[in-house]
């Protein structure tokens, strides 16, 4: 995985800067929703608005360069949100648009989960059904199971432990 | 933008073995925060953090993509006998325990 937090001062701000894309991305998509095309584009602006603040000196290292970028997406999703409520209030939402090698990886992991889940014990089906599909929390789950939370803590996390182990590359 | 490569843009981070071992005291915010359950403060909160903690960015980013195919239809929604909100049977010791009055 890339090291997001360690920072070489003589290294160009790009290659920073550029560590954190993929964590940024993750903030973006969480915020605008995956199936926006314009996601890749606010990522963008976002990295090309960190280097320059960089590169003019406007970062000058009080807080770590993760909370620096931390701030600046933060901004830029709220503006983005603040643009699109204004100028695109009626509009039809946009078909998504996405990476086909992306999706293939994608398609190939939900088969290994859905493998995965299907040859678990019903008691472990059962919560993550209530706890991820119906959304409950662990305490409804708790209760609509009569089991304890900290039980279905166990059982969301042995099963989740089973999957991880299934999907990882 | 020739520098701002879109490859790897999407693809899950693999835990390094020194991250999969760590335990962060932010990791217990994953699930409430992809599930959208957790308070605004601590979203902002964990937000904050995990674009300084390479270990929770990359257990987040794994469960992210398994909590996503898990709320697809189709895989989870079908759950065994018994499981439609309504309570299993108690056990034997639970009911006893109800009918002494010393527990539910």
């Amino acid at each position: 995985m890339a090291r997001m937090v360690k920072e070489d001062k003589n290294a160009p701000p790009e290659n920073s800067v550029l560590q954190y894309r993929a964590v940024i991305s993750f903030r973006v998509r969480k915020a605008l929703g995956g199936s926006n095309p314009d996601w890749e584009d606010v990522v963008n602006e976002i990295l090309t608005q960190a280097v320059a603040k960089i590169k003019s000196g406007e970062f000058r290292g009080d807080s770590s360069i993760g909370t620096f970028l931390y701030i600046i997406t933060s901004r830029r999703i709220i503006d983005y949100i603040r643009q699109k409520t204004r100028v695109l209030k009626h509009a039809p939402e946009p078909a998504p648009f996405p990476d086909p090698h992306d999706e293939m990886e994608h398609r190939e992991r939900a088969k290994q989960v859905e493998q995965v889940v299907a040859g678990l014990k019903p008691k472990f089906r059962d919560v993550l059904y209530l706890y991820y599909y119906r959304e409950l929390s662990r305490e409804e789950v708790a209760r609509a199971l009569d089991i304890s939370p900290r039980r279905v803590s166990e059982r969301v996390n042995y099963a989740l432990k089973l999957i991880q182990k299934s999907v990882r590359k | 933008m020739s520098v701002l490569s879109r490859r790897g843009a999407t693809k899950t981070v693999k835990l390094s073995k020194a991250a999969a071992m760590k335990k962060c005291k932010y990791e217990h915010y994953i699930d409430g925060y992809l599930l959208d359950k957790l308070k605004p403060e601590d979203q902002a909160e964990f937000e904050e953090h995990y674009f300084i903690c390479p270990h929770c960015f990359a257990k987040l980013d794994q469960q992210s993509e398994i909590v996503q195919i898990l709320r697809k239809e189709g895989v989870l929604e079908t759950p065994g006998e018994g499981c439609e909100h309504a309570p299993r049977p108690a056990p034997w010791w639970r009911r006893l325990l109800a009918r002494l009055g010393l527990r539910r």
